[in-house]
């Protein structure tokens, strides 16, 4: 009955499934079904079959989660970490609310990218919808194990530090005062940090739970008496002590007692907001965006402090400072040496950074200002006139910039490499936008099932299977006795759920929950007509029961064949 | 949630003769034969593109007794000899063409009411028919089967007989009751 040519096709695959033992129930409630189910509104009629197969649902190759009935399941189980697939050239994006380890989160956002553009979803959505198939077509990042990109950056004294988006740090330069460098040499190896920060002979790294690891010289206990427990939210050093924030606001300081307390003391209460650490003072800002200062007020560096709220950030050199206006503007204060405070420019900006006796901003549109005491290495004059940053860092006498969150570049003092060795570019992620038919607002619902075509069954031809799966038999199964469900997959389909699902894992045949989807409707009167293919509000979506599925191990139904014209089609036929 | 290679209903029937003073005799308790229209009714639930108004034609509104004998096979599409419309003496009773050796022909069959078709499981549907002292006197019962409405849609409608039980002669009379509980497990 179908026209459609599948002589040049190959079987991969031919086995029998599995039924759930649910699927006699829905059988049971079909034969003793009312046109509504009498517990709800039975003015309520479907427009849409609903006495069948309704959905299908493709799972993970690489997803440990199993089908249940309630749907939590098919193309929206994301893969866990592990094991990672075997061509590690290949990573699905990852995110199992069960097993993530940090970062999970973090490391999804940076695969799944929606309408092109990135949106952060809260984890509640990731939860109920994870791998979310907008309509209109899928986008995703590519999921080459070789992409990786910067999250953070600090330099200081001619180093330089990094984290890299799988949660690992690198470190770079030297430190020519010091006969052992600490910092580079003992450095974490763990893959699981997201800040990272450089003292003097010291450095702190915050891990993506916000614990607090420090390492390097602990003269004046700055590194063994680190504050712990999790859920530190900044951090920040520059000399012989350090500061950061708790989960409630509370500054934790350590190292060094002079300059951290015993000059003035730190300020107490909770919700401060920002810190920044100096070599002889510090700078915070509390809740209601007030400045504080404390530390040693050497060369009347407290001078002139803006007693204004309104600020967010706060950056600080020897003797001068810097804070940024919730509204982006800057705002300079102290020893104004060569400009370090007449100098700072006016206009909006996102980012702050200052060391030594210059300071770094970064305007909304990723360009850099400049200002303070140069050098003979021109960190000041030899800025470069770049836009497109989204990261800066000011060290003594050099400092680093990170564009596109992938490219980390330099300028200024390079005699102990803290420019030369700066590591090699990340790869940007490459988006891939999937727009097949499959995509097609027809085929899939906004939970990510695909649904049947919207042409009526007794016209259905196999090709209507791209676009939704389609029901074969019509009419004529007395003697066989056999439905067949038909759903095909164009290239860019199949490579899509290779690259970031590690194949196709499972499918799944769904049908409805009669008496769950009324119960989204009004009660009472409402005379609704509901059309399953047709639903615009997401909140009324069909309720679905899995009917049978199928697992495919190991390793699942992959793309071998490299020909652009290839396609899957899953014929699935139930017998009765 | 447990898994199952095939969809294989299964029945059972259990038969009770209810005397005058309410004492209950089971004469019949035992496994039913699921006939090929079962399969032919749920295939055609699933193809077929229904809609609210024709969801009735897919399930088994229709009992009908006989008073023939036959092996019990699967392959079973219709009873030896069903009663007519006079021998039930029913106000329940309503004509329906139902396939005998593949050809639609018009039969009896009783017309169970929705509220003696219910779930006593899950997964099981018991529909319970009583025929009462009035009805299908002198008659020795034989055999009885569950028929679906119109599960290919077809004009004038055709049932298709889903399962079918032979047993031993029960004689009906006027002085008792026979209840058949049929429950159908998926």
């Amino acid at each position: 009955m179908y026209n459609g040519d599948l002589k040049n096709s190959n079987i991969i695959f031919e086995d029998h499934n599995l039924i759930v033992d649910t699927a006699s129930e829905f059988i049971a409630d079909a034969f003793t079904i009312l046109p509504a189910p009498s517990s709800v509104n039975s003015n309520i009629s479907f427009s849409t079959s609903t006495m069948g197969i309704i959905a299908i649902s493709l799972g993970s190759a690489q997803s440990s989660k199993s089908y249940n009935t309630e749907g939590a399941s098919g193309i929206r189980a994301l893969a866990p970490i592990t094991p990672v697939p075997t061509d590690t050239t290949l990573q699905p994006p990852v995110y199992d609310l069960n097993t993530s380890g940090p970062g999970r989160l973090g490391q999804f956002l940076n695969y799944i990218n929606f309408s092109g553009q990135y949106s952060p979803l809260t984890l509640k959505e990731i939860k109920d919808y994870g791998c979310y198939i907008p309509s209109g077509g899928i986008y995703a990042t590519s999921g080459n194990s070789s992409t990786h990109t910067w999250l953070d950056m600090d330099s200081n004294y001619h180093r330089g530090i990094a984290v890299k988006s799988d949660g690992t740090l690198h470190g770079w330069g030297k430190y020519q005062q010091h006969p052992l460098e600490y910092i580079l040499t003992n450095i974490p190896t763990d893959s699981y940090f997201t800040t990272a920060r450089l003292g003097r002979d010291h450095a702190l790294a915050l891990t993506q739970q916000g614990h607090i690891v420090a390492w390097g010289d602990d003269t004046d206990n700055k590194v063994s008496n680190t504050p712990t427990g999790a859920g530190f939210t900044k951090i920040s050093t520059t000399g012989s002590h350090s500061l950061a924030l708790d989960p409630s606001g509370y500054i934790h300081s350590w190292g060094d007692y002079a300059f951290r307390h015993g000059f003035t003391a730190a300020p107490d209460g909770s919700g401060f907001i920002d810190i920044a650490c100096g070599l002889y003072h510090n700078l915070a800002v509390d809740g209601s965006g007030y400045i504080h200062m404390w530390g040693h007020n050497y060369n009347d560096v407290f001078d002139d402090m803006p007693t204004t709220s309104g600020y967010t950030h706060v950056a600080v050199g020897v003797q001068h400072n810097l804070a940024l206006s919730g509204g982006g503007i800057l705002t300079s204060w102290g020893k104004d040496t060569d400009g370090t405070v007449s100098s700072t420019p006016a206009g909006t900006f996102t980012a702050i950074s200052a060391r030594g006796w210059h300071s770094l901003a970064l305007s909304s549109n990723g360009a850099i200002s400049v200002w303070g005491v140069d050098s003979s290495y021109g960190h000041i004059t030899n800025a470069p006139s770049i836009t497109g940053v989204s990261k800066i860092a000011a060290g003594v006498d050099f400092n680093l910039t990170l564009s596109g969150d992938y490219q980390i570049s330099g300028w200024g003092n390079d005699t102990y490499d803290g420019i030369t060795d700066i590591p090699a570019s990340g790869i940007p992620p490459v988006l891939y936008q999937y727009t097949g038919t499959l995509n097609d607002t027809s085929s899939i619902n906004s939970e990510g099932y695909i649904l049947e075509s919207k042409v009526a069954r007794s016209s259905q031809t196999i090709n209507d299977a791209s676009a939704g799966f389609v029901v074969s038999g019509v009419g004529d199964v007395s003697s066989t006795r056999e439905v067949k469900y038909i759903l095909t997959l164009n290239r860019d389909e199949w490579d899509f759920l290779d690259k970031f699902y590690g194949g196709i894992g499972s499918i799944g045949l769904w049908t409805l929950d009669r008496e769950r989807t009324i119960s989204k409707y009004a009660e009472g009167t409402s005379m609704d007509n509901i059309d399953l293919y047709n639903i615009t509000d997401v909140d009324k979506n069909p309720v679905f029961r899995l009917f049978s599925k199928k697992v495919f191990l190991p390793g699942g139904l992959q793309l071998v064949d490299n020909t652009q014209d290839a396609a899957l089609t899953i014929i699935w036929s139930i017998k009765f | 949630m447990n898994y199952k290679e095939k969809i294989e209903p299964v029945g059972h029937l259990q038969i009770i003769k209810v005397n005058p003073d309410n004492s209950q005799e089971i004469l019949v308790d035992d496994h039913n034969i699921i006939t090929v229209g079962m399969g032919r009714s749920l295939a055609a639930m699933f193809s077929n593109e229904d809609k609210t108004n024709s969801f009735d034609n897919f399930t088994i509104p229709f009992f009908q007794i006989g008073s023939g004998t036959t092996a019990m096979v699967s392959s079973l599409t219709s009873l030896v000899s069903p009663l007519s419309s006079t021998d039930y003496n029913s106000t329940e009773v309503t004509l329906s063409s139902t396939l005998v050796s593949d050809s639609a022909v018009a039969q009896s069959v009783i017309a169970i009411h929705p509220a003696y078709i219910y779930l006593s499981a899950a997964n099981k549907v018991t529909y319970s028919i009583t025929l009462d002292e009035n009805t299908a006197n002198n008659i020795d019962i034989s055999e009885c089967g569950l028929f679906s409405k119109n599960p290919y849609l077809q004009t004038p409608s055709v049932a298709y007989l889903c399962a079918y039980r032979s047993f031993e002669d029960i004689p009906k009379r006027n002085s008792y009751t026979l209840i058949f509980n049929w429950t159908i497990e998926f």
